[in-house]
């Protein structure tokens, strides 16, 4: 009996047989059992729509991506010099780790849309939807494409689920190419793509959105005409119009929660309260509202905001240089936290009113960290949001203002003639009416040049801290002039009494001529125009060929 | 408690030859439970049923050895050993036995204890010759030695003694030196000089006993290992302020590096065997079976602690194949000795201190410091002379603090720790029970940071028949850490900003706000309710049969054992006032239950068999383990207060959950034969074939074998009959090879899977939609990592004993390494494991032992250890040569530091207009900051140019190459003190940002930094520190370089211990049997020549995210109490 017992133990033990060893995945779906039908196309479908969230930032589709590509373009800085130094400057090295990410992030999703693509082909399904689906995909991609070739000029272009070997080997495909291949996806999905989506299909990829993205590729490369019949189709398309549906306020609104859902919005990304959320509010917040107060946006963008009679600062007559944050723009309220001065009291919101001169050491001082200006962004910042860790405020891709600013753009550097009054008021004017400024007059604006920097300004205020700055600057080919200088943030003042007092002798805090306090210098050389391509990736691809003038 | 061994061939000369390597502490040990526990009880109360026919009677012996307690100590050349005997015996008391087997003969024994000593009768007769110098020989419990050599140094003259332990010798000048020796005793000497009388107590000798080590599924004697074995014993661990057996074991083995990360209450050390083996995610960590299931090595309290091997060539590990390749760690825990009771008390109370601290600046330095960073910078200056000098009066503190935030929170805590041991041992001849339970209750250093845990072992062993022998074993713990939570959510975290918060933010103000920067104040997160909980309950139970067949020497045996362990995490971050513009919230709250269950059924046969000078054991068995693990986590925040914690008191909007598991599975079959002839020639095979559900099925068996042997040169004629054997007493050459596998690399990594989750928002309003995609892109042909070792040792006793020692050389070969390959980003996914690359480590390992004693009571010894490895990977994917992007080039160690070489600081402009382009523009460069140097270009050659494919090479390595230690004990009377010295050199490390830069993202700046720092005034080209700015991490002065590298290299006063045990006419007084009270102290100072301020063995995660935990020194003192 005993001998049986012990026996039998060993018996248990040895004699295991081979299906003891089978052991399956228990949370996740393996290959073999995926794509077996549209339930599982939709499941890979939804996978494409994720973009990076939390706190991942460098990206092209993610809101603190989007705002360091801004400050890039001169509009502001981070205090820690995350992204000036490290992405725009003529100290960019390859091993930059915010271009690293950029780079990377882009081509993990290209990564998803090549796999649904392949994989899309022999899934049984309704063949439209099957069609449908992958124009929307062939989108997503396009629009990580374009960046890609935009930034780094020739870049590799899987279209395809690369292997390791591939991913190691792949070359760059010129520019011209990898456009000419997002203008034919784009081509072909705007023929098929619908122009409005049903509600619980809202915020995938419809007709508008493919054109806009394509706009934007045709004033990357001044195919000014292409854009303007692009832009044009949008606009006639009737399906968005410029918000003003809270007035005044209708500005300030768009941004914060709701504003997703708004006439104007043509393509941006949603995020669900404690379960899809950014970082984004904890970086962008003063630290009087309990963020880290992380960007500060430079004097040179709050002076191009317009003041109340819809003219520029050095124009207009309500301005006054020793009170200057009254009388303004809408919009520069609606954007930036201003501090109390001359008559203004200090950008008030959430009832804590913003104050960058109470002293050394204190919150938000304007010299508090060496990056530090006085100024700190507001756009977008919504209340109801009461932690600043999960922000699930939308993020803003393409809206209308964008498209009637492209418009007047296009058809001014195509055919400065057909420039009119109409035109103005159909587009420049439709935006600067949302926030009370006066129509920009045609008798004003008589020539090209004038039309120019009347839709630059514009643009630059309207859209600002929603990643076109850079953009913006590299294809107008003024990033030289516009980064090469010293910037400046507050204004301060030189009577002891005052509360901008910048101090005395030696330690005085350096202002220009206009008393705005110098904080920091950028240089920026050409070869800048081009991010270099990733040393990481360049250290195990030997065909890829780094960017002119990076060592 | 091991047995001596004392029949062997061997001439007059050799009764001193001893085999055993052993501690003294051992020895001591050794000596003081022969004497507590001496009695007659046993002799008296065992019984024996034996059954021989003709057969040898040093078999029998041998045998009478194997199943009981009882040795035998003789004098071969005065009992005759070799005639066959017949004896049949039931149920009979030892000495009638002996009665039997030595009828006829002229033998006598003495029974004391479980010591049975053999003498020729003559000897219990007075000595016949006559008496010019006589003495009596005992051991030292006073008892009489019979048949104690006594010899003329040099000469064959001498004689034995006699049954009371009397000798006289005649005929003995006064220069002469008397040897005497005794098998199983240490040799002593005596100059005769004028005295007629010498008296001579001789002490057993821990050499002399042949120790028993854990080997793979039984036991081996240390004399007949071929493999690399090391073993410490519980004495080695004993009293010594650490909470893990992970900690207690550094630096005691040769081969063995043990790395203390953290001084958080308790963390674990890191442990390896031999090097880094791999860099895949298979990891370097050893197998650790306890009492046979598998474990990790903190399951067991240092205090429950009998014995731990290390198995380190593959020779030893094979039998555990697929899981053996970092080298196998056996523990066995305490499993009473007899069936006397017994009760021990051990305790010890401690505190604890950072071992080091960085010297950060005062506020108003700081912001004279900052002023200077300014001006560098061709700023102003941020502070006037009269905030400065608000800081220096410290007037206003609430806007002109000067506080060390680091300081504050590292002396928040009471740093005070405990441990308290109860052991209770007892039984009869059937059944032994020990059975212990032990508290340990560590706080931090940091305040609501500690660990508590109560752990309880209960081991049996009984006889159910004489055939059948049932083992059980439990051994459970639980433990409760708790610390602070905030932003960042661990303690570690929280430290780590506390770098970067300079002293010019406030701690607590005098409103009861706090000053913070940004979202970091160690004074507001640990002021808030905001907690990090994690429980764990452990419970292993282990149950085993063994039956001693009918047939001789064939036993079988199974097993079976089941771990199951719960976890239950909780997170908590309250909604946290920082002041009146700040209050972090809402409060959130995250759970995670999970529990896992470990079973293993073993089966194994054993067959032994002795014929003439062959000896055979053979083992074949099979093992099945499986595991899985089960995990359900909760989340969410917004609660009614800060003291409702519980999931349902949260906002049910904010809820969610989620779950997973995992499970292996691994199914085996292995065997061993072990071959000896003459006891000389040793061999052994193992081999194992091991099949897992981690591979697909097609290559889910693996094969490990391996093959060792070993070579007593001492015990060869021969060598015995030379010169040489006066010195070198034992003499072992061995070698072994063998294969071992890693297969610990994640439960499904050959499968393509899609992971769900992967979910967006879609919808006007918006809804959250499921959505699936493949993250990782894994390989389905993945196979097993494979590690071959080649070993050779040599293991050595001098000068009977004197001096002990081993030195092994070993060759560690890993390839198919699973790991993934190196992928551009162009990739889009991460890529799953793929068997490439190949590491190596080869080494030295070197241990001695010296013992020596002065005088009557004062003994002493030295036991240094020494290793030294080479790392070197191998081989990389597809050929490669590099692998810049994880660190990894052919021919170098893994844990490379990759970067560009300096050339000092440019002292002016001229410098920089001279230097080649550096990775900046010229126009952007300043006096004082670095300059890399334009090692190479394009074609070979410097090209002018600082570039980052062309000018970074290999600069420093974090691997060590060697690592050493050094026990030192002593003992006068009723003292006893030991030390131990740890060491790890040649290698470097770099800090960063927080910690090594000043100002680095509004951090603070170091007195090292100050003093070291180039100036204007003095533009010194080799400062340490560079021109003082504002520093972030774009900034040029940041690259890995050779400037900021550091030689890690440390030696360490691990451990001193001072005792004291009280005389027992004291101690009985009180009731006791034994009391001792001593003095402990651990990490008392560390030599180094690291950043100051910095312990060189403390993992300190720098870049933005800075987290760590300071290791510290503990000062403790406590008592050992037997009753």
């Amino acid at each position: 009996m005993l001998a049986a017992f012990i026996i039998s133990l060993i018996l248990f033990s040895g004699t295991g047989c081979e299906g003891l060893l089978d052991k399956q995945p228990l949370t996740s779906i393996s290959d073999a059992n995926f794509w077996t039908g549209e339930e599982d196309a939709l499941l890979a479908l939804v996978g494409c729509y994720r973009f990076p969230s939390g706190w991942t930032h460098e990206d092209f589709a993610h809101p603190q991506g989007l705002i360091y590509l801004d400050l890039a373009g001169g509009n502001g800085v981070e205090k820690e010099n995350f992204t000036t130094l490290g992405m725009a400057t003529s100290n960019t090295v390859a091993t930059s780790g915010n271009i690293l990410g950029y780079w990377s992030n882009a081509y993990s999703q290209i990564a998803h849309y090549n796999t649904f693509l392949d994989k899309i082909v022999d899934c049984p399904m309704n063949e439209g939807k099957k069609v449908l689906w992958a124009a929307e995909v062939k989108c997503l991609r396009a629009y990580y494409l374009f960046y890609l070739a935009f930034h780094w000029k020739d870049v590799p272009m899987p279209l395809t689920t690369l292997s390791v070997d591939d991913a190691n080997s792949i070359s760059q495909t010129p520019q011209a190419d990898v456009y000419k291949k997002v203008e034919d996806d784009l081509k072909a999905a705007i023929a098929i793509l619908p122009s409005e989506r049903v509600s619980s299909e809202y915020g995938r990829f419809t007709k508008g959105a493919a054109q806009v993205l394509l706009s934007r590729l045709y004033l990357a490369q001044g195919r000014w005409s292409d854009a303007s019949i692009v832009l044009k189709n949008v606009i006639d398309s009737g399906v968005y119009e410029i918000d003003r549906s809270n007035g005044d306020l209708s500005y300030e609104k768009l941004f914060q929660i709701g504003g997703e859902y708004s006439s104007e919005m043509i393509f941006s990304i949603q995020y669900l309260k404690d379960n899809i959320t950014t970082s984004r509010y904890i970086y962008l917040s003063p630290e009087a509202l309990g963020g880290w107060h992380q960007f500060a946006p430079y004097n040179e963008l709050v002076k191009s905001y317009f003041c109340s009679d819809g003219k520029d600062i050095a124009n207009s007559a309500v301005y006054d240089d020793d009170d200057p944050y009254i009388n303004r723009d809408l919009r520069l309220y609606a954007s930036i936290f201003l501090p109390p001065l001359g008559t203004y009291k200090g950008t008030t919101f959430n009832n804590v009113t913003y104050n960058c001169f109470l002293g050394p050491n204190k919150r938000d001082s304007y010299n508090r960290y060496t990056l530090f200006n006085g100024y700190c962004p507001k756009k977008g910042l919504d209340a109801s949001v009461s932690n600043p860790y999960a922000t699930y405020t939308y993020t803003p891709i393409m809206r209308y203002a964008e498209v009637l600013l492209s418009y007047l753009e296009a058809v001014n550097e195509r055919a400065p003639g057909n420039v009119d009054q109409q035109l103005l008021d159909l587009t420049i004017n439709d935006i600067r009416d949302r926030v009370n400024l006066p129509p920009v007059q045609i008798a004003d604006v008589g020539s090209q040049d004038l039309v120019r920097q009347a839709v630059r300004k514009e643009r630059r205020v309207e859209l600002a801290f929603e990643g076109f700055r850079y953009f913006d600057v590299l294809r107008w080919g003024i990033a030289e002039q516009e980064l090469n200088h010293s910037f400046t943030g507050v204004k301060l003042s030189d009577d002891p009494n005052a509360p901008n007092y910048r101090g005395s002798g030696a330690t005085a805090s350096p202002v220009d001529e206009d008393m705005y306090y110098i904080f920091e210098t950028r240089t920026w050389a050409a070869h800048n125009r081009y991010f270099p391509i990733p040393q990481n990736d360049l250290n195990i691809n030997k065909n890829l060929k780094q960017n002119q003038g990076y060592n | 408690m091991k047995k001596i061994k004392s029949f062997h061939e061997c001439d007059f000369s050799c009764l001193t030859k001893t085999f055993r390597i052993m501690r003294i502490t051992v020895f001591l040990m050794l000596a003081v439970i022969l004497q507590t526990f001496a009695n007659e009880v046993y002799s008296q109360k065992t019984k024996l049923s034996l059954d021989y026919t003709n057969t040898r009677l040093e078999d029998v012996l041998d045998e009478i050895e194997e199943f009981s307690e009882f040795f035998f100590l003789a004098n071969e050349k005065l009992v005759d050993l070799n005639r066959n005997v017949n004896l049949s015996v039931k149920n009979k008391k030892i000495d009638e036995i002996l009665d039997i087997l030595f009828a006829g003969t002229d033998v006598v024994y003495t029974i004391t204890d479980r010591k049975i000593i053999l003498a020729p009768s003559f000897l219990t007769e007075h000595a016949q010759q006559q008496r010019t110098i006589s003495g009596k020989v005992t051991d030292s419990g006073g008892q009489p030695l019979p048949g104690v050599t006594v010899v003329k140094k040099g000469t064959t003259q001498g004689t034995v003694t006699n049954a009371y332990g009397d000798f006289s010798l005649a005929n003995i000048p006064e220069d002469a030196t008397l040897v005497f020796s005794f098998v199983g005793m240490r040799t002593v000497e005596v100059v005769v000089g004028n005295q007629a009388t010498i008296n001579v107590t001789l002490e057993i000798d821990a050499i002399g006993i042949e120790e028993v080590v854990a080997v793979g599924y039984g036991t081996q004697r240390k004399v007949n290992l071929t493999g690399s074995v090391a073993a410490i014993e519980a004495t080695d661990l004993a009293n010594k302020p650490v909470a893990t057996t992970s900690q207690a074991i550094a630096g005691l083995v040769p081969g063995l590096s043990v790395v203390q990360n953290s001084g958080r209450p308790g963390t674990s050390a890191t442990v390896r065997i031999r090097g880094t083996g791999t860099f895949s995610s298979a990891g370097n960590n050893p197998l650790v079976l306890i009492d046979g299931m598998a474990g990790s090595i903190d399951d067991v309290s240092p205090d429950d602690v009998e014995s731990i091997s290390f198995l380190k060539d593959a020779a030893s590990a094979s039998i555990y194949g697929s899981r053996a390749a970092n080298g196998v760690i056996l523990i066995q825990t305490n499993k009473g000795k007899d069936g006397k009771f017994r009760v021990s008390y051990n305790n010890s109370l401690g505190w604890q201190k950072p071992t080091e601290l960085p010297d950060f600046l005062s506020s108003w330095e700081y912001a004279t410091y900052y002023n200077e960073a300014m001006e560098n910078m061709g700023n102003s200056a941020a502070y006037t002379t009269e905030q400065i000098q608000k800081f220096k009066d410290g007037s206003d503190l609430d806007n002109y603090p000067n506080v060390n935030h680091l300081e504050w929170l590292l002396n928040s805590g009471s740093g005070f720790q405990q441990r308290h041991n109860i052991g209770l041992q007892g039984g009869n001849d059937r059944i032994i029970q020990n059975f212990s339970i032990g508290y340990w209750k560590q706080d931090g250093m940091t305040a609501k940071t500690s660990n508590e845990r109560y752990n309880v072992l209960w081991n049996t062993k009984s006889k159910l028949l004489e055939s059948l022998t049932l083992d059980t074993h439990l051994n459970s713990y639980t433990n409760l850490y708790k610390a602070p939570n905030g932003e960042p959510q661990s303690i570690d975290g929280i430290i780590g900003y506390a770098v970067r918060q300079g002293p010019i933010y406030a701690g607590h103000k005098s409103d009861g706000s706090f000053g913070y920067q940004d979202s970091y104040s160690p004074e507001a997160w640990l002021a808030s309710e905001s907690f990090v909980k994690n429980n764990v309950v452990n419970i292993t139970g282990t149950v085993q049969f063994s039956w001693a067949t009918p047939i001789k020497g064939l036993s079988v045996s199974g097993k079976t054992g089941i771990t199951y362990n719960t976890n239950y995490n909780k997170a908590y971050r309250a909604k946290t006032y920082f002041d009146d513009s700040k209050t972090v919230g809402p409060a959130t709250l995250s759970v995670v239950s999970g529990n896992n269950t470990y079973k293993a059924f073993e089966g194994l046969v054993k067959y032994e068999k002795q014929l003439a000078s062959h000896s055979i054991n053979i083992l074949a068995g099979s093992t099945f383990d499986e595991y899985k693990e089960n995990y359900l986590t909760g989340y969410r925040n917004t609660f009614p207060n800060n003291y409702l914690y519980e999931l349902t008191s949260g906002a049910a909007s904010s809820m969610s959950n989620n779950g997973y598991s995992n499970e292996w599975s691994l199914l085996s079959y292995f065997g061993r034969i072990n071959y000896s002839y003459l006891d000389r020639y040793l061999m052994e095979m193992n081999a194992r074939y091991d099949g897992s559900s981690r591979f697909a099925s097609n290559g889910r068996w693996g094969f490990f074998p391996s093959v060792s042997a070993g070579w007593r040169i001492s015990q060869e004629k021969f060598w015995q009959n030379s010169e040489l054997n006066n010195v070198i007493n034992n003499l072992k050459l061995r070698g072994s090879w063998g294969v071992l596998g890693n297969q610990n690399i994640g439960t499904y990594p050959y499968q393509q899977t899609y992971s769900l989750g992967q979910n967006a928002v879609w919808g006007s309003p918006g809804t959250m939609v499921s959505g699936a995609r493949i993250t990782t892109f894994n390989n389905p042909e993945i196979t097993w990592e494979t590690t071959r070792i080649l070993n050779i040792g040599i293991d050595f006793n001098l000068w009977s004993g004197k001096i002990n020692g081993g030195i092994d050389y070993f060759d560690k070969y890993t390839d198919n390494i699973l790991s993934s390959v190196q992928v551009t980003r162009i990739m889009g996914r991460s890529v799953g494991q793929s068997n490439i690359g190949a590491v190596s480590n080869k080494g030295i390992e070197i241990n001695i032992e010296y013992n020596t004693k002065f005088g009557k009571d004062v003994r002493l010894s030295f036991a240094p250890n020494f290793t030294y490895i080479q790392n070197a990977v191998e081989e990389l994917a597809d050929g490669a040569l590099t692998d810049i992007n994880n660190n990894r080039i052919v021919g170098e160690p893994l844990g490379i530091i990759y970067g560009y070489k300096t050339n000092g600081l440019f002292v002016d402009q001229d410098e920089i207009n001279a230097a080649p382009n550096q990775l900046i523009s010229k126009g952007g460069l300043k006096p004082g900051y670095i300059c890399y140097k334009d090692i190479s270009g394009p074609d070979g050659v410097p090209d002018g140019m600082v570039n980052s494919t062309y000018d970074r090479s290999v600069i420093g390595s974090t691997t060590p190459k060697f690592y050493y230690g050094l026990s030192i004990n002593a003992s006068y009377i009723g003292f006893d003190f030991s030390a131990l010295l740890q060491g790890l050199g040649g290698h470097q490390r770099l800090i960063g940002s927080y910690m090594a830069y000043t100002f680095y993202n509004g951090g603070q700046i170091q007195q090292w930094q100050v003093d070291n720092r180039w100036t204007t005034k003095n533009p010194d080209k080799w400062a340490k520190y560079p021109r003082l700015e504002t520093l972030n991490m774009s900034n040029t002065n940041l690259q890995v370089s050779d400037y900021w590298l550091r030689d890690a290299s440390f030696l360490r006063i691990k451990n001193v211990q001072l005792g004291y045990t009280f005389t027992k006419s004291f101690v009985s007084q009180l009731g006791l049997q034994q009391l001792r009270v001593f003095f402990s102290g651990q990490n008392l100072y560390n030599f180094n020549s690291f950043y100051k301020g910095w312990d060189p063995e403390n993992e300190i995660s720098t870049g933005d995210a800075p987290s760590f935990y300071p290791i510290n020194s503990i000062y403790s003192f406590g008592i050992n109490a037997k009753f």
